[in-house]
């Protein structure tokens, strides 16, 4: 096997599995945010966060 | 890199969906909000009531609120701004992975618009069949358990959609279709009395507000939701699945 094709694999092959990762990470850091923008039930983010609660229909309390 | 790309989306059509929801909420959802207030400070605390969590609200002056006027306006636009792009990651992360990993399925501005649409159904639509929107002043059943409900629904509405969109076999549809189901069969947990501690007259004023906020909430937030998709789509298209 000659060096550029051991370098293509090298490169390849984690870079499928790292699309997966970054596109998991966005997700997981979208539903963070969700989730401490409805659901804390820190009373400052919820007086905060009340309308917006209240219209995006998320059940806060 | 993929994930700053997703972030700079996801930011830019939060921000615009965001915007878009605050101009509306503004104009059609918060006068509702302020009439339901009203009537709450009215209400008789009844001892025992399900709605009890309510005394630690914005009105309490023990704990911080925003102060009613220009600060409150901009905590919920900054809160509004805030969910939209939580929104919007979502919406980015699973359109980029439908094109990546499903291959065809070009994202325009016109399939962001149709992914938007999905995200109303998922996290508007399908919750408020089971739980509406509530006003403040009226009791709801105890929160966990609303929440949990909620978020299952808003899980398998969405799961069931992206299914039915990406999978090629016919089985997708019965897949979508029992997901989609699934939680109203369970039904949502609902309040012994929704106007509990308020007067009988209070009470129908208060139905009445709710159906009109049923109707603002959802057009606001359809209109976030086409926005964040048109958006997203878009931006999608043009700065990274043409180049990844």
């Amino acid at each position: 096997m000659s060096n550029q094709a051991i370098q293509d694999q090298i490169q390849s092959v984690p870079t499928l599995a790292n699309k997966g990762l970054q596109l998991v990470a966005a997700f997981a850091l979208g539903a963070t945010i969700l989730f401490a923008a409805a659901f804390t039930q820190s009373s400052v983010v919820h007086n905060a966060a009340h309308d917006m609660r209240h219209s995006q229909g998320f059940p806060c309390h | 890199m993929l994930f700053r790309r997703i972030v700079v989306i996801a930011l830019l059509s939060g921000l615009a969906g965001g915007l878009a929801l605050s101009l509306i909420q503004r104009w059609q959802v918060i006068p509702i909000i302020t009439a339901a207030e009203q009537l709450e400070s009215q209400k008789v605390e009844v001892a025992g009531s399900e709605e009890s969590d309510h005394s630690g609200h914005s009105h309490d002056h023990e704990e911080w609120g925003p102060e009613d006027g220009l600060e409150r306006i901009l905590f919920t636009m900054l809160s509004n701004v805030l969910t939209a792009i939580g929104y919007a990651l979502l919406l980015v992360a699973l359109g980029a992975a439908a094109s990546i990993k499903y291959g065809k399925m070009r994202m325009s501005l016109a399939s962001g618009l149709v992914w938007g649409l999905g995200g109303f159904i998922a996290f508007f639509a399908a919750p408020s069949l089971g739980i509406l929107p509530q006003l403040p002043g009226v009791a709801g059943a105890a929160l966990e358990s609303r929440q949990f409900w909620w978020i299952s629904t808003v899980l398998c509405t969405g799961a069931g959609l992206f299914l039915a969109h990406v999978l090629k076999t016919n089985w997708r549809w019965v897949g979508a279709a029992v997901l989609l189901v699934v939680p109203h069969l369970f039904g949502a947990p609902q309040a012994d009395d929704l106007y509990a501690g308020h007067t009988a007259d209070m009470a129908a004023q208060l139905s009445e507000l709710s159906g009109a906020f049923l109707a603002a909430t959802g057009i606001s937030s359809l209109i976030m939701w086409l926005v964040i998709g048109g958006c997203t789509g878009f931006g999608l298209d043009r700065f990274l699945l043409k180049e990844a």
